[in-house]
C-alpha cells in the first residue's frame, strides 16, 4: 500500500495532463474514453457498472497510462499526432457486510492537439491548439444482496463533472489587394481567437445518478447498468486578441449539450480452468446535434449525431494464481477487438488489443500491459480517417487494509 | 470541491506534442477542416471625420526633477525652479552672523552638460545679464530630527503643497551676469539680501523652500539636479575665508503657460505636461464600416455583440495637415506626437481609461519620409497610430448609448535620428552609438489650427481584419 500511495500523487497530477491524438471531434467533445473488457465486469472499479464492487474483498488501487499514436489521412496527406494520457484513477475499499465504497477520475472526453503550420513562401503562419477535458470523479456504492440473491449485487454511483476547454487560432495577416505601401500594418501582426471555457453539469442533481446489478458466479457474470440522461453546460468566453493585453471586448456564450442515457451490459464466461471470454455492448442514443466551438471565422457551428454503439469482445488465458508456478504460467494473456459508432455522425471506430497481465506480489497488485491498434473513420466528405495505434499500461495495487466482504 | 483543486491543474502540466507532417499536409488539414489560413486584411478610409471637440489641458503641479531641470522661458511657457532645503550649523551660522558680508551666499546650480554637449553646444559660451525672482519660506527649528523631518518628506507631497501659491511668503529680486563657456559648468546666483539675512539669524536648523524664476527670460537653461552625483543644486555659505554647502534635498520644475494672444489658434506646448483632447463624432466611423460591410455594424444577435472578426482593427490611422516649418521649436529638432486614447468604460457612467498607443514602423516610408508622427519636420501631413483607439471604440459602441471617440495628444522629446529605423537607442552596422531620442525635453509650441480646427477634415484610414471580401 505504500507504493499505491507513493503513486497515487505524481499520477494524479498526470492524470489532468492527458490528451487525445485523435483529430475528430475537437471542435465537439473531443475523444471519448471508454473502459473495456474485463475491466467492467471481473475485478476492480468500473464506471459502467458500479454492482462489480461489491465482489472485491480487497482494498484496490488502479492507474491507466496511455500512449496513443493517431495518423489522419485524406488523398496521399497525412497528419500525425500523439497523446499521452492517464485516462483513469480508480481506488475500490470493501466495507464487509456493509459493502463496498469506491471512487474513479476519468477524463471522460479529452480533446488536445497542437498543429503548427507556417510557409515562408506563402507568408502563412499559424497555430491551432486544443486543450480540454471533461473530467468525472464517481464515487460508487455497491453491495451484495443478501439470502437468495446472494449471487446479486447491485451498485450505485454519482458523477461530478467538471473540466475546461481551451482552443486558441492565431494566425498572420494576408492581403492580396492592398497597395505596396499599405501591407506594414498587418506585418507580424499576429491575430489569436481565443475561445475559453468551463464544463459543468446542470439540472437535477439526481440526474447524475447511474446504477447497475450483476449477477455474479465461479464462471459466469452478468451485468446491466444504466446512466440517466443529464444536461452539460459549457460557459464559454471568446475573444480576438493580437497580444495577451490587446484584446477584443470578451462574448460569453452559454452551451447546452444534451447527454443521453446510457444502457450497457455485459457477459463473461469462464471455460475449464483459466479460459475466460467477456463480451459488452452498451449505446446510448445521441441525437440531433450539439453546439462546437465554432468562432467567427465562418465554422461551422453544430455537429450532427448519432447513436453511440460499443461493442467489444474480449478473450483471457487467466494466469495461475498458485505464488510458487512459474512467470510465465502466472502471467495472463489477452486478446480482444472492439467496435464503437462514435457520438459523431458517420464517426466509426474498429480496433484490437493484445495484452498481458503480470502479478507483482502475493497479495494480487498486478501490472497490466497492452497494444492496441485500429482505424477511425469519418464517412463524411472531405473526412481525414484515422489509423492509431496505443500502448497501454494499467497498474493495480492491492491493500491489505479494510475488511474482507462477507462470504455466505 | 474536486473540480476546484484539479482544473486549475489541467492548465499547469500539460505538454503538447506537436502533430508531425509535411506542410502541405497541414495545410490541406486546416482547409478541409474549415480553418482559415491567414486573415484577410482590407483598408478603409474616411476622408472626412470631422473633429467634434478640441481642448487644451494642462498640469499645473510641479514635476519632481531628479536628474535634470530647465530654468527660464520660451515658447510661451515659463520655467521655475523649486527647492528644498534643509541644514543646522549653529556654529558656522553664528559666525556668518558676525561677518555678514554681501556675496556670502548663494546658490549654486550646475549646468547640464548632457543638454549642452547633445543639443545645443552652438549655443555656448553664454552671456546673459539675468534678473531672478527669489521667494522663499524658512521654517526654524531646532535639532538634527527637525533636519531628518525635511528629508522624510516624500516628493510627492511636497510638489503637491506647491500648487497653491502661498507656500513662499517673502519675496526679492537679485541680478547677476550668466556666463556659461564650458559643457560643464556651474553658475552661482546671489541671494537676495533679505533671504541672507534671515538664513543668518537662524541659531540652530531651518527649513527653506525657494522658487527661483527668471524675470523677462530670453532662454531656458537647462541644470542638473539633486540625482546627478557631485552636481546637486546646494546653498553655498561664507564666513571670512570658509566657506561651506548644503545641498538640496528635492527640486521640481514648475511651468507656467503664458497667455497667447494668438487668435483662432489651438495651441500646444511641448515639455510640459500639456496635452491636446481630440474628440470625434461616432456616426460617421459606424456608418462607414456598416457600409464598407454591406451589413448592420456592429452585428448583434439578441442584443448582444457577436464575436466578429470583423471589429478586429489591424491598424488604424489619422492624417492631419501639418505646417513643416521650425517655428515654434525651442531647439529646432522633430519632435514627435504621441497618442493616447480614452477608452469608455463598459459600466456606461462616462467614466473612461487611458490606453497608450503602440507605434508600428513604416520602415520603407521611414526611410525616406523620416517617422510620419514628427512636428518641425518636413512634409505636409501628421500621421498618428490610434489602433488602440479604434478597436475598443468599435468594441464598445455596440452596447453604450452615445459611444466616444477620443484621442489625447502630446508632445514627445526630440527625436536625433527621424530616418533611422530602430526606435530606441541602439548601436548601427559601423559599431556607432544611435540615439533616437534626447534625453532633455525640448519646450515647443505648435499651432493645431490647421489640423484640428476650423473644419480642417481629419483622414482616418483603417486596416480591418476580414474573413471575408467587402459587400459579400
Amino acid at each position: 500500500m505504500k507504493l499505491t500511495k507513493g503513486l497515487m500523487i505524481p499520477l494524479l497530477l498526470c492524470a489532468v495532463s492527458g490528451q487525445a491524438a485523435s483529430l475528430m471531434g475537437m471542435e465537439a467533445l473531443g475523444q471519448e474514453n471508454t473502459q473495456r473488457g474485463g475491466a467492467t465486469i471481473r475485478k476492480g472499479y468500473s464506471y459502467l457498472n458500479p454492482a462489480l464492487l461489491a465482489w472485491e474483498d480487497k482494498t484496490t488501487f488502479n492507474a491507466q497510462l496511455r500512449f496513443e499514436n493517431a495518423t489522419a489521412s485524406e488523398s496521399g496527406s497525412s497528419l500525425s499526432a500523439q497523446s499521452f494520457s492517464v485516462p483513469s484513477l480508480s481506488m475500490g475499499l470493501p466495507l464487509g457486510f456493509l459493502g463496498a465504497v469506491g471512487i474513479g477520475l476519468q477524463q471522460h472526453y479529452t480533446v488536445d492537439n497542437l498543429i503548427e503550420y507556417s510557409d515562408s513562401s506563402t507568408g502563412i503562419d499559424e497555430k491551432l491548439e486544443y486543450q480540454g477535458s471533461i473530467f468525472e470523479a464517481v464515487p460508487a456504492y455497491a453491495l451484495r444482496l443478501p439470502s437468495v440473491l446472494r449471487d446479486v449485487s447491485v451498485g450505485v454511483n454519482y458523477r461530478v463533472i467538471f473540466g475546461s476547454i481551451r482552443r486558441t487560432l492565431s494566425m498572420s495577416g494576408q492581403s492580396t489587394d492592398l497597395a505596396a505601401g499599405d501591407t506594414w500594418a498587418y506585418e507580424n501582426a499576429r491575430l489569436t481567437d481565443k475561445v475559453e471555457g468551463n464544463w459543468e453539469a446542470t439540472g437535477a442533481m439526481w440526474k447524475r445518478f447511474g446504477g447497475s446489478v450483476q449477477w455474479h458466479r465461479k464462471s459466469v457474470d452478468y451485468f446491466m447498468g444504466y446512466t440517466q440522461p443529464y444536461t452539460l453546460r459549457r460557459d464559454l468566453s471568446r475573444n480576438l486578441q493580437f497580444s495577451n493585453t490587446d484584446t477584443l471586448r470578451p462574448v460569453q456564450t452559454e452551451q447546452y449539450i444534451h447527454i443521453p442515457a446510457q444502457m450497457s451490459t455485459g457477459m463473461h464466461m469462464r471455460f475449464g480452468k483459466s479460459h475466460n471470454i467477456t463480451a459488452e455492448f452498451s449505446q446510448q442514443g445521441w441525437d440531433g446535434a450539439i453546439p462546437l466551438l465554432s468562432g467567427g471565422w465562418g465554422l461551422p457551428d453544430s455537429a450532427e449525431l448519432q447513436t453511440q454503439k460499443i461493442f467489444s469482445l474480449e478473450y483471457e488465458l487467466e494466469g495461475s494464481g498458485l505464488y510458487y508456478d512459474s512467470f510465465l504460467k502466472r502471467n495472463s494473456y489477452r486478446f480482444g477487438t472492439w467496435f464503437k459508432d462514435w457520438y459523431l455522425s458517420e464517426v466509426s471506430e474498429y480496433g484490437a488489443t493484445v495484452g498481458m497481465g503480470l502479478p507483482l506480489g502475493r497479495r494480487g497488485t498486478r501490472m497490466d500491459f497492452s497494444i492496441q491498434g485500429g482505424l477511425r473513420s469519418d464517412s463524411d466528405s472531405p473526412a481525414w480517417d484515422e489509423t492509431f495505434w496505443g500502448v497501454q499500461f494499467g497498474f493495480t495495487g492491492v491493500g491489505s487494509w479494510g475488511q474482507k466482504s462477507r462470504r455466505y | 470541491m474536486t473540480a476546484l483543486l484539479i482544473a486549475p491543474l489541467a492548465g499547469l502540466v500539460s505538454c503538447l506534442f506537436d502533430t508531425t507532417a509535411d506542410s502541405s499536409s497541414k495545410s490541406e488539414w486546416f482547409e478541409n477542416n474549415g480553418f482559415p489560413a491567414a486573415y484577410k486584411v482590407k483598408t478603409l478610409a474616411l476622408d472626412s471625420l470631422l473633429p467634434r471637440v478640441t481642448a487644451v489641458g494642462f498640469d499645473s503641479t510641479p514635476v519632481v526633477q531628479t536628474y535634470r531641470a530647465a530654468l527660464g522661458g520660451a515658447s510661451g511657457v515659463e520655467q521655475n525652479l523649486l527647492l528644498d532645503f534643509g541644514f543646522r550649523d549653529s556654529v558656522f551660522l553664528a559666525k556668518c552672523r558676525a561677518t555678514g558680508v554681501a556675496g556670502a551666499a548663494v546658490l549654486r546650480l550646475y549646468t547640464d552638460s548632457t543638454f549642452y554637449n547633445d543639443l545645443q553646444k552652438a549655443s555656448l559660451p553664454i552671456a546673459d545679464s539675468l534678473q531672478l525672482r527669489l521667494s522663499w519660506k524658512l521654517d526654524k527649528g531646532r535639532g538634527s530630527a527637525f533636519v531628518d523631518s525635511v528629508g522624510d518628506v516624500t516628493d510627492s507631497a511636497w510638489v503637491t503643497t506647491w500648487r497653491s501659491n502661498s507656500v513662499v511668503s517673502d519675496s526679492a529680486d537679485t541680478s547677476m551676469v550668466l556666463n556659461i563657456a564650458a559643457i560643464r559648468d556651474s553658475f552661482d546666483i546671489p541671494l537676495p539680501g533679505a533671504l541672507r539675512e534671515t538664513i543668518f539669524s537662524v541659531t540652530d536648523a531651518m527649513h527653506l523652500q525657494l522658487r527661483v524664476s527668471v524675470v523677462n527670460p530670453a532662454r531656458i537653461l537647462r541644470v542638473r539636479s539633486t540625482k546627478w552625483s557631485s552636481s546637486e543644486p546646494l546653498i553655498k555659505l561664507t564666513a571670512d575665508t570658509l566657506a561651506k554647502s548644503y545641498d538640496a534635498y528635492r527640486m521640481a520644475q514648475q511651468s507656467r503657460v503664458l497667455k497667447d494672444d494668438c487668435d483662432g489658434c489651438l495651441v500646444l506646448h511641448g515639455g510640459i505636461r500639456e496635452s491636446l483632447l481630440v474628440e470625434f463624432d461616432a456616426q460617421p466611423i459606424l456608418k462607414a464600416l456598416s457600409d464598407f460591410y454591406d451589413d448592420e455594424f456592429p452585428d448583434m444577435q439578441n442584443g448582444k455583440a457577436i464575436m466578429d472578426v470583423r471589429q478586429a482593427v489591424v491598424m488604424a490611422q489619422i492624417s492631419v495637415g501639418r505646417d513643416s516649418s521650425t517655428q515654434g521649436s525651442e531647439l529646432g529638432y522633430p519632435v514627435p506626437v504621441f497618442a493616447t486614447s480614452l477608452i469608455d468604460s463598459l459600466q456606461g457612467d462616462g467614466s473612461y481609461w487611458q490606453y497608450t498607443e503602440g507605434y508600428k514602423l513604416d520602415t520603407n516610408s521611414i526611410k525616406t519620409k523620416g517617422h510620419p508622427n514628427l512636428l518641425y519636420f518636413p512634409g505636409d501631413s501628421l500621421s498618428l497610430q490610434i489602433t488602440g483607439a479604434l478597436r475598443r471604440f468599435i468594441n464598445t459602441a455596440a452596447t453604450l448609448p452615445s459611444p466616444t471617440f477620443r484621442v489625447v495628444l502630446r508632445m514627445g522629446r526630440p527625436m536625433l535620428a527621424p530616418y533611422d529605423l530602430y526606435y530606441y537607442d541602439h548601436t548601427d552596422s559601423d559599431g556607432n552609438a544611435v540615439q533616437i531620442f534626447a534625453d532633455n525635453m525640448a519646450f515647443n509650441r505648435y499651432d493645431f489650427a490647421k489640423a484640428f480646427a476650423a473644419g480642417a477634415p481629419v483622414r482616418l484610414k483603417l486596416w480591418l481584419a476580414s474573413t471575408r471580401e467587402a459587400g459579400q
